[in-house]
């Protein structure tokens, strides 16, 4: 039997793909495989399945207005998309409003019970799909290097699990969306260039930026501001990649941003992580929302 | 970690813990009673009971419940095809914080000609689930293994007259948790392998007089 592998820090992953010669996304593709005992075939096509529901998701969510449960999430992506088809006043170009619309398709396909890929979690689910797959539109990139793509971001969340953690109730939405983020830049970033230090950069961009960041889900339901919190770490992302990719490094290593990330969240009040008892969540509107839902 | 875990798992929305992880515990206690009973009644407590509207918990579990997978996204329409097969349920919503149980609990119990049996399963988070109590016994399943649950009148040599029957079938033994509860003379094993009994061997088992019921999990799927 091959051993099984395994790294802790990015600095440790680093190493190891260096020493091995191989890309990044192919190491991860190997470790996957090793660690699960499959093949790498095997591995390929299970994160193509990730893929193809994540497509279905930007598709399924776009058709008629999405309405929830609770009905905190009512048609913003199909909004989105009229206003689209319309010619409406779009405020930069149409790749900028198809992500947004396509991050919205995402998660509120999450808030109406569907079937999504948590990425890391179902409440940060819209980020790496809205973020990556609309780029991969406008850049045709192929089914075969979006799936490369995932496994480099998989492996960011690898290491933010192993250093923090990829929990709302945890370490508050900086690990939630924050580690979404990160993990959608560095996937960017892997796109155009092999190059480790690119992808390791854009990465703790996109988690510096959300560093502090409270989960405060109104009701305790994944909808506010879950749902919009994705399109703004979708943004983050792009935007941390692209710094990334024009060659600005990371001044602090992703490492110990994630680290500042853990110990932020370790300072942060319980009312602020998932508990529904602090921020957005007792707000007196949240307040009345959330006694007719529970009441009706 | 599982790198699959971080891109993954595919799952119903919106929560990980109170709707994936709800239709699994529905799908488990299934798995562990099987498919026939007359009528099904849930109690959902804390977390569960207090959100569980609004995450669809209670569509989830009768989703597992009617067998479907975590993430089949039928679970949506499972009050109507509850409805269509004619599996009989009940939702009770305990509203009283009841702190001898974890955040997001749901008990199910089965009816079968009136003799209840029943299973509380507990959330723990990431869609993953622990089954915590089969009928008054104190037991920690995760799915992670195949296993057997043997409930048996504590006689002497229950173990030993299990372990050899598992022997014999050349199954490892991952684990063995043998709970007695002396108020009724019964004894129940919970038996974790590593890999499935085959179901032809099952009774060997009841060759014993003192062994009531054997009951065989398999493994939950990802
Ligand atoms: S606010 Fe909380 S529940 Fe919502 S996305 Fe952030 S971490 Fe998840």
């Amino acid at each position: 039997m091959i051993k099984k592998v395994k790294f802790k820090t990015f600095k440790d992953l680093k190493a190891q793909v260096l020493r091995s010669g191989l890309t990044l996304p192919e190491f991860l593709k190997n470790y996957e495989a090793v660690n699960q005992g499959i093949t790498v075939e095997e591995a390929v096509k299970r994160m193509k399945l990730r893929l193809d529901v994540m497509k279905r998701n930007i598709e399924n969510g776009l058709k008629h207005p999405n309405v929830s449960r609770t009905g905190l999430t009512n048609g913003g992506a199909y909004k989105v998309k009229e206003f689209f088809k319309n010619r409406g006043t779009l405020l930069l170009s149409p790749e900028f409003t198809e992500i947004i619309m396509n991050t919205l398709a995402v998660s509120e396909t999450n808030a109406c019970m569907g079937r999504i890929v948590a990425a890391p979690t179902a409440g940060a689910c819209g980020v790496l799909p809205g973020a990556l797959l609309t780029i991969a539109k406008y850049k045709n990139t192929s089914d075969e290097k979006l799936v490369d793509a995932l496994f480099v971001s998989g492996g960011i969340g690898e290491v933010i699990g192993n250093i923090a953690s990829l929990s709302g109730a945890k370490h508050g939405c900086q690990a939630e969306i924050g580690s979404a983020t990160s993990m959608a830049a560095g996937a960017i970033v892997s796109l155009f260039t092999t190059d480790i230090d690119a992808i390791e950069s854009a990465a703790a961009f996109a988690m510096k930026n959300l560093l502090g960041l409270v989960c405060d889900p109104i009701g305790g339901y994944v909808e506010i501001p879950c749902i919009k919190r994705n399109v703004s770490g979708a943004f983050n992302a792009i935007s941390s990649a692209e710094m990334a990719l024009a060659g600005i490094r990371t001044v602090i290593p992703f490492d110990e941003v994630v680290l500042a990330m853990k110990r932020i969240g370790e300072k942060m009040s319980p009312t602020l992580k998932e508990t529904a008892e602090g921020g957005l969540a007792t707000t007196p509107t949240a307040k009345k929302l959330v006694k007719r839902i529970k009441s009706g | 970690m599982a790198i699959f875990d971080i891109i993954g798992p595919i799952m119903i929305g919106p929560s990980s813990s109170h709707t994936a992880g709800a239709a699994r515990i529905g799908y488990f206690a299934r798995e562990i009673f099987g498919n026939s009973f007359d009528f099904v009644e849930v109690d959902l407590f804390n977390s569960f009971a207090d959100t569980g509207k609004g995450h669809g918990t209670d569509i989830a579990i009768i989703g597992g419940l009617l067998g479907l997978e975590p993430d089949d996204p039928r679970i949506l329409h499972s009050f109507e095809i509850a409805s269509e097969q004619g599996m009989k349920f009940h939702i009770n919503w305990n509203k009283e914080e009841n702190e001898d149980l974890p955040p997001n609990t749901a008990k199910i119990t089965f009816y079968k000609n009136s003799i209840p049996f029943y299973i509380v399963g507990n959330s723990i988070g990431g869609g993953k689930v622990e089954i915590i109590n089969i009928n008054g016994y104190e037991v920690k399943l995760s799915g992670k293994h195949f296993a057997l649950i043997i409930s048996a009148l504590d006689a002497l040599g229950i173990a030993a007259y299990i372990t050899n029957i598992i022997a014999k079938s050349g199954i490892n033994i991952a684990s063995m948790d043998i709970k007695r509860d002396s108020s009724i003379g019964e004894s129940l094993s919970v038996i974790k392998l590593d890999s499935e009994f085959p179901d032809e061997e099952i009774a060997e088992f009841y060759k014993n007089p003192n062994i009531k019921n054997v009951i065989k999990i398999r493994k939950l799927s990802e």
